[in-house]
């Protein structure tokens, strides 16, 4: 035994030994690289996991890995606090682009990069205003728009004339969005009653599923979910009710092949496209890029779901609101 | 429940074994996660000297863990206060994100002078964390209540007003998120390498490591905690000592929360507090006295810091960083209570 | 709009994994161990409930391995702070912490089989019962529900009512009195904690199999504090933990009911917490297990 532990205790020096040394050896810096190194900060764990926004960024992410050839490393499950230490950790390492993907965020874009001129800092959701700085650059979707089309989809599958939404918390992308829903389904079908509701978390699941059973069963035969982790749950409401569900900003037919009527895609990955030419091109300069309805695109309608007739009108609709044949009014409703 | 008896005694030959094993310890736990980044095919070496280089790297690496651990230690000491009399207070979390939204309110609704201001909004957000621990000690003492329950719900039920809050009276006018307006810049805490926050938590720590152990009120404590019927039996008014034990740990609570508002988020929003309140906890336990309290609170924001700069530099899973965190920290304590270390470490001594 | 049958189908939803898990609680703490680390565990049970159902495509099956893994975690406890033993508060908080790190890696190894929704373990109503409401809201109880109140009747009589139920009960009650009476205060301790650790797992397995049908990281959210806040409420008797689960769990639908009134939401949602601290307040009080939270050094 005394043996045994002494040589166990020679051993671990020799393991410490040689992480430290590794440690040093690690650290000293790399060949000059021609990869652009970018980082990208997340809110969520796994976020290629969580289906709707983190998984759209995460194409996103794997489009400037593949298409692009860059150098991306992820930071996940960052906290509130973290935030801007991390992207700051990132500018003082040599990293030349930092992207943020949610508004939340804000903060930490608006502190750290006037502090970096040589890094881009990129904010990849929605917003207003921008850091006063010039190495800054958002691109966002046109929320209202989105919540349009989704809209004009909902009305015109709905039997009850009851469609609902669920979201994690009233931010103003989920109002935009729930406007958007509202005068879109107004313009498709004026019998429309549209039911909201709110998990009051973006990782919930058991309350997101519980608030949406409660909303079909007020009657609604549509859902639409936008509750970040939490969706699942709206998801599996949907399912277990019979609901038709319209999937949020990725594809989810695979989630659940009986009920998901389609998916509205955001084309998150064509921001991350939008930004790695403006990268290479040397073009980035401090401006809002808004995506509007012409970027959404709609995945086929579940034919088992809807007759043919039926799938023809709606994609017709889609097709002239967003070739700009028909306009919607642009009303902000609020949801608190 | 019963307080096991916590030793106030510095022992030299503790401190240094701790060290000892807790080195082993986290070799292992390196080891470990070492051994899951090349499963998943990730690059090993790279991961472990990002996580070196996360805590000890830097001035600021070390200046973001001292930061880091303050509201631990704070909330350790909101734990451990009560707890030596006999009052187990799992509320810290709840009275943080009061004492935070009580800070915040004050230094974005009014206008004073800053060396007014600020200490104006501490005393605010102690008294917040106060108000909220108040129940759990009213219906403990008039009813008996267990306090485990009432500040498990308690905690709750903070998170959620300061989210209605949020997203409702406090939230930030055209905001894309549920986040209260910034501190006025006037009104955050003075760095000083550090933000003065930290220095206030350490004297507030060492003044009650004093109290604790020189004090009437402190015996008082340890009288309570080992035997509420005896104490109450020699005359001891059982009641108003739980109390005050109790509030004052509300207090520091709050002051936690209005440190971590003033000093580092500078505003309260969706998910802006990290669980400090149950690393206080763990802290608490493992430091065992207020001093040791910073020293176990310093431990924890160092491997969390490490394993965040290390997952965020290199993309591993998030997943080792909470067990990077906790692994170190599991084989320590039960390295350190197996009846062979005791043995050693303690001869002729047992319990 | 607000009460009427889904509510209660809502509310039993929401409170059946929190009375598994809190018989669990009970069970330990019955022993003598304040078992804090119920979290980690009921995390555990809930990741591999979900993997079980999505690999052999039976929730019966799933619901097996989130017990088994309970288990497992449980005897984990057992030899941390029963026959080392640590402290079990600062054992059981750590241990949490590690959970969500063990349960997240290994759903994100295993992520890619995890698209579709868990098989659902819910009945459906048989075409006899859907003309008759009471048979309609019974078939639509979900199942685990049923079980839930089995597992409550099983241990409130082997509890106190049986002499394996006594000599657990007096382990927690006085360890000198049990050892006195040639009790092996470990080993009862360790079977009290592989049973509370099944029992935690269960209902980790009926959160995510038996309800929501997914898993994420952290997706117990604190709800295993809620199972051991109901066993202090309930005073540790089984009728009473019982009682405290389904108060929350009826807080709860109600919090999310009320939304629709307007306002806002989240301070419905402190309905739940709110109700459980008034109604403890008219309760009677109720000691512990004397020996709660007190490593057994007396090997």
């Amino acid at each position: 035994m005394g043996t045994f532990l002494k040589n166990m205790g020679k051993r671990l020096w020799h393991i410490a030994a040689g992480l430290v040394l590794a440690g040093a050896l690690a650290a000293t810096p790399a060949a000059a690289q021609d990869k652009i190194k970018a980082a990208v900060i997340f809110g969520v764990s796994n976020p290629a996991s969580v289906n709707g926004w983190d998984r759209g960024h995460y194409q996103g992410v794997r489009k400037l890995i593949d298409g692009y050839g860059w150098d991306v490393t992820i930071a996940e499950n960052v906290p509130f606090p973290l935030i801007a230490g991390t992207a700051e950790n990132y500018a003082k390492a040599g990293y030349q682009v930092v992207v943020f993907t949610s508004s939340g965020q804000y903060k930490a874009w608006d502190q750290v990069a006037p502090n970096y001129p040589d890094t881009i800092f990129a904010m990849l959701s929605t917003t207003s205003t921008l850091p006063e700085s010039q190495n800054v650059v958002a691109y966002e979707p046109d929320f209202f728009a989105y919540g349009i089309i989704n809209g004009l989809i909902a009305a015109q599958s709905t039997q009850s004339n009851k469609i609902a939404g669920v979201a994690g918390l009233p931010v103003k992308a989920v109002e935009d969005m729930f406007s958007g829903i509202i005068e879109g389904a107004k313009a498709a079908n004026p019998d429309v009653e549209f039911l909201h509701a709110i998990s009051g978390d973006w990782t919930n699941i058991p309350r997101a599923r519980e608030v949406t059973a409660l909303q079909i069963q007020r009657g609604a035969d549509v859902v639409l979910g936008n509750a970040g982790v939490g969706t699942r749950g709206i998801l599996d409401a949907s399912q277990s009710r019979k609901a038709k569900f319209i999937g949020y900003a990725t594809d989810w037919a695979e989630d659940a092949p009986d009920i998901v009527l389609t998916s509205v895609i955001l084309g998150i990955d064509g921001w991350y496209d939008a930004l790695a030419k403006d990268v290479v091109a040397g073009k980035v300069e401090p401006k809002i890029h808004t995506f509007g309805a012409e970027t959404f695109k709609v995945m086929p309608l579940n034919d088992k779901l809807l007759s043919a007739e039926q799938i023809a009108k709606i994609e017709d609709s889609v097709r002239r609101y967003q070739a700009g044949e028909t306009t919607v009014p642009v009303v902000p409703h609020k949801f608190k | 429940m019963k307080t096991p008896q916590i030793s106030m005694r510095f022992d030299g030959f503790q401190l240094f074994s701790d060290i000892g094993i807790f080195v082993l310890s986290l070799l292992a736990a390196m080891l470990l996660v070492a051994g899951l980044v090349e499963l998943i095919g990730g690059d090993a070496l790279a991961a472990l000297s990002a996580m070196v280089e996360g805590v000890v790297g830097s001035r600021q690496a070390i200046v973001e863990t001292v930061i880091e651990a303050t509201p631990t230690a704070l909330c350790g000491l909101a734990f451990l206060i009560p707890f030596k009399a006999g009052f187990f207070n799992i509320g810290a979390q709840g009275h943080l994100q009061l004492g935070a939204l009580a800070a915040v309110f004050v230094t974005t609704t009014f206008t004073l002078p800053a060396p007014l201001m600020i200490p104006l909004a501490l005393v605010v957000s102690a008294l917040a964390g106060m108000l909220l621990i108040a129940p759990s000690l009213v219906l403990k003492v008039k009813r008996g209540a267990n306090e485990v329950t009432t500040t498990v719900m308690l905690n709750f039920v903070a998170i959620e007003f300061v989210l209605a809050m949020v997203t409702g009276p406090m939230q930030q006018p055209d905001s894309f998120f549920a986040e209260s307006n910034l501190i006025p810049a006037d009104y955050r805490l003075p760095v000083m390498v550090v933000h003065v926050g930290v220095f206030l938590a350490v004297a507030i720590i060492v003044a009650a490591g004093w109290i604790l152990k020189h004090t009437v009120f402190g015996f008082r404590l340890d009288a309570l905690g080992g035997n509420p019927s005896a104490a109450g039996a020699l005359g001891m008014r059982t009641g108003a000592t739980l109390a005050k034990a109790v509030l004052v740990a509300g207090a520091i609570g709050g002051i936690a929360g209005g440190i971590q508002a003033l000093g580092v988020v500078f505003q309260v929003a969706e998910h802006w507090a990290k669980p400090w309140g149950f690393l206080g906890i763990l802290a608490a336990l493992m430091g065992r006295n207020p001093v040791g309290v910073i020293f176990a609170a310093l431990l924890l924001a160092g491997l969390e810091i490490g394993g965040r700069n290390m997952q965020a530099m290199t993309g591993v899973p998030a997943a080792l960083v909470f067990l990077l965190q906790s692994v170190p920290v599991l084989l320590l304590l039960a390295v350190r209570s197996t009846h062979f270390f005791k043995m050693m470490s303690l001869p002729g001594a047992s319990r | 709009m607000i009460f009427d049958p889904e509510f209660l189908l809502s509310a039993l939803r929401i409170a059946t994994p929190l009375m598994i898990v809190a018989l669990g609680v009970l069970i330990a703490e019955r022993a003598g161990v304040l078992f804090l680390g119920v979290e980690g565990v009921m995390l555990c049970g809930a990741l591999f409930g979900i993997l079980g159902a999505v690999y052999t495509g039976d929730p019966w099956m799933g619901m097996m391995c989130g017990l088994a893994a309970g288990v497992v975690a449980g005897l984990v406890s057992a030899a941390l702070i029963v026959w080392i033993p640590t402290d079990q508060v600062v054992m059981g908080l750590a241990m949490n912490i590690a959970a969500i790190g063990v349960t997240s890696f290994i759903f994100r190894v295993t992520a890619d089989d995890l698209q579709q929704m868990s098989p659902t373990i819910d009945w459906t109503v048989p075409a006899w019962a859907t003309d008759n409401a009471v048979a309609t809201f019974l078939f639509s109880v979900p199942p685990l529900a049923w079980l839930a109140i089995i597992l409550y009747a099983v241990v409130w009589y082997v509890l106190f009512h049986s002499a394996p139920g006594l000599l657990l009960r007096s382990v927690g009650q006085s360890v000198k009195a049990a050892n006195s009476a040639g009790l092996n205060v470990p080993w009862v301790r360790t079977v009290a904690l592989a049973i509370a650790g099944g029992l935690s797992g269960l209902g980790g397995a009926a959160l995510t199999v038996g309800w929501v049908r997914s898993f994420s990281d952290d997706i117990t959210a604190g709800r295993g504090f809620i199972a051991l806040a109901a066993v202090y409420f309930g005073r540790w008797y089984p009728r009473w933990t019982l009682f405290g689960c389904l108060l929350f769990g009826i807080g709860e639908a109600l919090a999310l009911r009320t939304q629709v009134l307007g306002g806002n939401p989240h301070l419905y949602l402190m309905i739940p917490y709110v109700l459980t601290v008034c109604v403890l307040a008219f309760a009677e009080s109720g000691r512990a297990p004397r020996e709660v939270g007190k490593p057994y050094e007396g090997r």
